[in-house]
């Protein structure tokens, strides 16, 4: 007698039997239904149902079901013929999503038609706020997107401020990067944390400048960086879970890494109040017990801008947990949860009955790969509030009918020639096979797209670089010298020399900076790197660079060269502005160099005090704006961070001043041209900007940095 | 065997009524003397036994033998004393009187220690029960353990309902000292201490006071006298980062069972959160920018940049007022925080009269005191101005010769620096099979003559480039030349600029990883790994001492240039000592403060309640050998020099035959015979 379901192992099963006499198989009328695991989305489950007898169109009901057993909602499913699995969407309202506790194919006595739902035990309502402004912008680099995700199978979320989520009466309370909780809402955190509540932290740029007294363990200023250019640490997995943490028994996975994390003070009592580590012993999460609730903070960041742990499973089971010890689960009961234990199975008719002794617990580690057997029929394994559901039927199920001639229903002796459908099935499984196959092989579009990419980067392999002048780099490298671009123009070439020796001289008597001669560069053939600094006068007849030349100069500025481009705009004609010959050449020139975003020199830029204090830049004439690669906006209160990696100098600089005219002297050290409107004065401020713009290009953020360097002795003392 | 059974036709209740029916009306009858009363009784009779469905089942049985579990304790407290020759002993005889018990199985299983794991100490129950797991509980004779008694995982009720017999090895009232480790920081900030709670404690009476050693990374910090029974707390340097192994080690006590349990090694992390750096610059030049680039790149650096762009002898014309003038602490940078610098850096710095002598003195002392300084030079340091015409030459492993080789030249890695962590396996560099670099061209160095400590590159014609050294406590390093900014620029292919810095940068502040002459071991997966990192031609074998006092040795094999491991199997808890003559290691094998060595006494506390619940018996292997008898369930299971197993008398039938008493045709006949009786003896 057959529950019709063939397993794989029914011929085997078939000829033992025949062998020991004559044999009749019976199966049931009804074929084989079963439930797949739903997938939660935002208004409900979506559910799928498989069955062993895809032949004709029928329709069931599935229902998903409260943990008193009440229907909560329920949806019609329809098989199509000749199909065998079909979809359904349960609508179920907010409110009573998260008491479901299963889902059921009505009136299928089956154990196989429900779906067990990890339970959360009772509901609970927590908040989570976000200092971050900018919360629905870039939903993946938010902190409360992670946040919510993981959290609300489980819980109802609301987000709000503090006092508005402490007056809604929430049993968790998540911060995300809050540094200090301010004045009132300090005292109202305090007593919710009192009285039960827990508070869940997590640290974040804000954090790591300092914080509130609502932290479980004392934590150092500044936060610790993993894999930095200079560090020697790289980024740290996570350690196994201490023994007394409710974390404990989770399975830690080998591909999370931390690359940044804020540092707890060392001290004597922190590895008790250690909830995870790395594997470098310093805390990942940490809480302390105050009052009946609890202060828990993870050293990391709710969004995965600090480390891998938001993107894994384990952040959703972390979360389960601390949920279950806000429902009044002792910490130290989740600590046992090591091994999963069962509460309550499901029988083969569906029906859910308390364990049987001989059921085993499941290692808490191997749960997500556990199968149903014997020994773990499916059921809710676990503790109150933190139940973990095994299913009957995983993602992968399928129910293939027993197929023997010969078999009869267990009502009337009727045959039903199943032949014609299984071959049906096999066509389609054949063609399903065959498209599969050609998949992995790679014959669709998208990996077509790959192998084409694939080529494209071969193509891009680094080209030879063209030797230069070996005399040339000695000199260049030996000393560090001004360069200009050479133009192939003599009357602006000789201006640059010119203009770039007077500036040499005035550096010479004025700083410790004494430069050599002045080189040009040409900038297609010559190398590059030797020089911090190239002054590229723009003029109409200058021609187009070439491909090799423009990847050279990109490569000039990415490895940290700075460019002065001079549009010397009544030099060259009496307008300034984008009908300027210089600004066109400009643009001409400039179309295949990877420039970044501009802005005009701010009033706190380094360059207006790298040796002296300027407001302008004037040149041979005055006026017009000075550009430069533009620096991200100022945090609150604070100082704006350099643009990019490394010292932040910017890689172009441009104005139309005509610099090298005002600098310029002749052999004997005389001035070439008069600076109009102001004559000497503004000679002496041109070169000024010079001096400050030499100083930036080589000594970069240096005067910014000694701004701070009085905090950072301040602070090397403790 | 043949017996009777039955199997009703009808349900059990209405067969029940009718028998009670039939009754009543046959004892009425018989009561009021009714002539066929007895013969319809006996039509009752036989219709109701043919509704009771009588069969005659023929059964045939075969005895099925009982089950006895050995479980013989083989972990590292067994090694204690003379224990394990007690087990061995009391297990061959045991063995031969189970031998001659008819029908019964032995299972023998033994508990031994892995130093894989978690910290379970010896599972004895577990192996028990994997023993019997598939023994029906029907057919358990019972249990005997032969052990110490030091078991941990002892449950509260045995599942198996027969008696359980211990025999403990070892003696009464042992005694012995043990040290724990009740608390200890994981990790600690580089240049601060960690604390460590210890305890001494001693089994069995004794008191006073002991004295505790204390030593990390194998070299001995002192001895700390703590009571005895109570927690003390230590602090511990943490002098660099990465890990740190304390071992600690309590002196003997009044009376020892092992020295095992008196050593802890604890491993505590050295973390640095903010490299502080001071980079000390001299004339701007191209090379400056690339030095900030680094440092700045790394928000983990805290860098104070000290340059002087304004030299006193030139002065302008400008008013104050627009001069961007920023007061630099020079004295509180230079004598009062320069102790707080993980790293001091010279980039091409010529003394022109700037900083007093008296600041260069200072960071000469700093670098004898364990700081770390590395020189970049330039042509200043073949000059007057140069640094080595400072009280900082007494730290300078190279003296400038004076000449400047000004050529460009592909830096080499020296046969030394093949196999020196700094240099081994930079990118682009030359190897053993191929002397080619492919890094990029420098065109400058500095000679240099009385090289101290070790050169790893070289320039043209084998001049020293980057030289190495150890002053005292700290740490210099020197280079020849002011050129690798072209590698960071990316002249000529460039080359691995930001990696030799920070190999350099960490060399320089003692990172393990990087020691050129290391001896490091670690337990991984139960195989005790020996690396050794040295610059000589061969290493020489390691000698290992095992916790319980023995002694192996290790063979080191050539990994690479400069690197050698050996790989031995261990199985001991507790902690290993390793040496080469040279230098020595210590590491500990499982967790810390395992439960295995804890408690090394012979204890009959743990088992006897369990054995007592069970029907079974507690007996001292000193008293005297035991011998085994087999009992009926409910009988005694033990005496002053017997166990007892018990003999269940189980067993298995092997075939079943039923067969119909009462056919319905005979029942029929049976009862119309005795009707047709009953109707003659009433007709007449």
């Amino acid at each position: 007698m057959s529950d019709g379901i063939e397993d794989g192992q029914g011929n085997a099963l078939r000829g033992t039997l025949k062998s020991l006499g004559s044999l009749r198989i019976f199966t049931p009328d009804q074929p084989a239904r079963g439930l797949l695991p739903p997938r939660r989305d935002t208004t409900g489950f979506a559910v799928t149902a498989i069955r062993s007898n895809s032949a004709n169109a029928a329709g069931i009901s599935v229902a998903a079901i409260g943990s008193h057993g009440e229907i909560l909602s329920d949806a019609a499913l329809a098989f199509k013929p000749g199909q065998d699995r079909g979809t359904a969407h349960i609508t179920v309202p907010l409110e009573v999503r998260n008491q479901t506790a299963r889902l059921q194919i009505q009136n299928e006595d089956s154990a196989g038609a429900v779906q067990l739902l990890d339970s959360g035990g009772i509901e609970r309502r927590v908040g989570l706020v976000s200092a971050a402004p900018t919360e629905n912008e870039q939903p993946l680099l938010s902190d409360v997107y992670y946040l919510e995700r993981a959290l609300a199978p489980f819980a109802d979320v609301e987000k709000g401020t503090i006092s508005s989520l402490l007056a809604r009466h929430i049993s968790v309370l998540f911060l995300a990067d809050v540094g200090r909780i301010s004045g009132s809402d300090a005292d109202a955190v305090g007593q919710f944390v009192k009285h039960g509540g827990v508070l869940v932290r997590f640290a974040g740029p804000r954090m790591s400048n300092g914080t509130d007294a609502l932290v479980p363990v004392g934590l150092r200023v500044g936060g610790r960086y993993l894999g930095s250019a200079m560090a020697w640490n790289q980024a740290q997995h996570l350690a196994g879970f201490p023994l007394a943490s409710p974390f404990n028994g989770l399975a830690v996975p080998n591909e999370v890494t931390v690359s940044r994390q804020i540092l707890a003070e060392p001290s004597a009592e922190l590895s008790g109040r250690t909830w995870a580590r790395l594997t470098d012993g310093t805390p990942l999460v940490t809480a302390r017990q105050e009052g009946t609730g609890w202060l828990v903070l993870f050293h990391i960041t709710a969004s995965p801008a600090w480390s891998s742990l938001p993107l894994s499973g384990l952040y959703v089971d972390m979360m389960k947990r601390i949920l279950a010890l806000s429902a009044g689960t002792p910490a130290a009961s989740l600590a046992h949860l090591s091994s999963l234990a069962p509460i309550s199975m499901l029988d083969g008719f569906g029906r859910v009955q308390p364990p049987s002794p001989d059921i085993l617990p499941i290692a808490a580690g191997d749960f997500e790969h556990a199968s149903v057997s014997a020994k773990h029929p499916p059921g809710l394994y676990g503790a109150q509030g933190v139940a973990s559901a095994l299913n009957e039927l995983n993602a992968n199920a399928s129910l293939a009918p027993l197929n023997f001639s010969g078999m009869q229903s267990y009502g009337a002796a009727r045959t039903l020639a199943l032949q014609p459908y299984l071959l049906a099935i096999a066509a389609l499984l054949l063609c399903i096979d065959a498209l599969t196959a050609l998949w992995l092989r790679g014959y669709f579009p998208h990996r077509v797209l790959g192998v084409a990419s694939l080529a494209f980067l071969v193509m891009l392999a680094p080209m030879p670089r063209a030797h230069a002048d070996d005399a040339k780099d000695l000199k260049a490298a030996l000393d560090t010298r001004l360069a200009y671009v050479i133009t192939g123009l003599p009357d602006v070439d000789d201006m640059s020399k010119a203009g770039l020796t007077g500036l040499g001289q005035a550096l010479k008597a004025r700083t410790s900076y004494e430069p050599q001669e002045p080189m040009g560069v040409d900038v297609a053939h010559d190398d590059l790197s030797f020089y911090p600094l190239l002054y590229w006068p723009m003029d109409p007849r200058e021609k187009n660079l070439s491909p090799a030349a423009i990847s050279k100069l990109n490569d000039y500025m990415r490895l940290g060269g700075t460019i002065l481009f001079d549009t010397r705009d009544l030099t060259l004609g009496a307008v300034r502005g984008d009908a300027s010959p210089g600004e066109q050449t400009l643009r001409r020139l400039t179309q295949g160099l990877d420039l970044p975003p501009l802005e005009p020199v701010p009033a706190d830029h380094v360059l207006t005090k790298a040796f002296y204090l300027l407001k302008d830049f004037p040149g041979r004439w005055t006026g017009g704006d000075l550009w430069v690669e533009k620096l991200p906006p100022a945090e609150k209160g604070g100082e704006r961070a350099p643009a990019r990696g490394g010292d932040g100098v910017s890689p172009v600089i441009i104005g139309g001043n005509d610099w090298a005219a005002a600098w310029a002297v002749d052999a004997n050290g005389r001035p070439l041209t008069e600076p109009v409107p102001g004559g000497e004065m503004q000679r002496e401020m041109a070169l000024r900007f010079g001096i400050n713009l030499v100083m930036y290009a080589l000594t970069g953020n240096y005067k910014t940095d000694q701004v701070h360097a009085p905090a950072l002795l301040e602070r090397l003392g403790k | 065997m043949t017996r009777l059974a039955f199997d009703p036709h009808i349900p059990l209740p209405l067969l029940a009524a009718l028998i009670v029916a039939a009754a009543a009306i046959t004892i009425f009858g018989l009561w009021r003397g009714a002539r066929g009363a007895l013969m319809r009784g006996l039509a009752f009779a036989i219709l109701l036994f043919a509704l009771a469905g009588p069969i005659l089942v023929k059964e045939t049985h075969a005895p099925l033998p009982d089950v006895v579990a050995v479980v013989v304790d083989r972990s590292q407290s067994m090694g204690v004393g003379h224990r394990q020759a007690q087990a061995d002993a009391a297990l061959a005889k045991l063995r031969q009187d189970l031998r001659r018990e008819p029908n019964l199985t032995v299972r023998e299983t033994s508990v031994t220690t892995t130093t894989t794991g978690e910290n379970n100490g010896t599972q004895a129950f577990a192996a028990l029960n994997n023993a019997l797991a598939d023994v029906p509980p029907s057919r358990i004779a019972g249990a005997v353990m032969i052990t110490d008694g030091e078991v941990h995982d002892a449950p509260e009720r045995l599942s198996m309902r027969a008696p359980l017999q211990v025999l403990i090895a070892g003696e009464r009232g042992e005694r012995d000292r043990k040290l724990t480790v009740t608390n200890a920081e994981r990790f600690a900030i580089v240049g601060q201490s960690a604390q460590l709670v210890l305890r001494v404690d001693d089994f069995g009476g004794g008191g006073g006071s002991a004295e505790v050693s204390i030593a990390v990374d194998g070299k001995t910090l002192g001895t700390k006298v703590v009571p005895v029974g109570q927690d003390t707390t230590v602090k511990i340097p943490v002098t660099h980062e990465g890990e740190n192994i304390v071992e600690l080690s309590a002196a003997p006590g009044p009376a020892e069972l092992t020295l095992q349990n008196n050593r802890a090694v604890v491993s505590i992390s050295g973390v640095r959160d903010h490299l502080r750096v001071l980079l000390i610059s001299g004339e701007p030049h191209a090379g400056e920018r690339v030095w900030r680039n680094l440092l700045k790149s790394d928000p983990s650096v805290d860098l104070v940049h000290f340059t002087i762009l304004r030299p006193p002898d030139k002065q302008d014309a400008t008013p104050i007022e627009e001069l961007s003038l920023i007061v630099f602490p020079t004295r509180e940078l230079f004598l009062e925080k320069l102790k707080s610098f993980d790293l001091v850096i010279f980039d091409r710095y010529g003394e022109a009269g700037i900083l007093p002598m008296a600041y260069f003195e200072n960071i000469a002392d700093y670098v004898e005191n364990g700081g770390a300084l590395l020189v970049s030079s330039g042509p200043e340091f073949a000059g007057a101005q140069s640094l080595y015409h400072t009280p900082l030459a007494s730290v300078l492993p190279a003296q400038p010769s004076g000449d400047i080789l000004a050529q460009g030249f592909k830096p080499i890695v020296t046969p030394t620096g093949l196999a020196h962590p700094v240099t081994r396996d930079l990118p682009g560099s030359n190897t053993e099979t191929n002397p080619q670099p492919t890094w990029g061209r420098w065109y400058r160095m500095i000679g240099a003559s009385n090289i101290s400590g070790q050169t790893v590159m070289s320039g043209p014609g084998n001049r020293p480039l980057l030289v190495l050294d150890q002053v005292k406590k700290g740490r210099v390093a020197e280079l020849m030349s002011d050129q690798i900014w072209l590698w960071a620029r990316g002249f000529e292919g460039g080359g691995p600029q930001a990696e030799l810095l920070r190999r350099l940068a960490h060399w320089l502040m003692k990172e393990p990883e990087l020691e050129s002459e290391n001896l490091s071991a670690s337990v991984v997966d139960g195989q005790m790994v020996v690396t050794r990192r040295t610059m000589a031609p061969i290493a020489q074998p390691v000698q290992m001492t095992m916790p319980s006092g023995n002694e192996m040795t290790i063979p080191l094999a050539r990994i690479e240039p400069g690197l050698w491991r050996g790989t031995v199997k261990v199985n001991q808890l507790g902690l290993y000592r390793l040496t080469d003559g040279t230098l020595s290691a210590v590491t500990a094998a499982g967790p810390l403060n395992p439960k295995e060595v804890a408690d090394m006494r012979a204890t009959s506390d743990i088992l006897e309640p369990l054995a007592k619940a069970s029907g079974g018996s507690v007996h001292w292997l000193t008293d005297g050998a035991v011998g085994v008898r087999r009992v009926a369930p409910a009988q005694t299971a033990h005496g002053s020099n017997w166990i007892g197993l018990r003999r269940n008398g189980a067993y298995r039938v092997t075939s079943l035959e039923q067969e119909p008493l009462l056919p319905p045709w005979a029942a029929l006949l049976l009862v119309v015979g005795s009707l047709v009786l009953a109707w003659r003896v009433e007709g007449r």
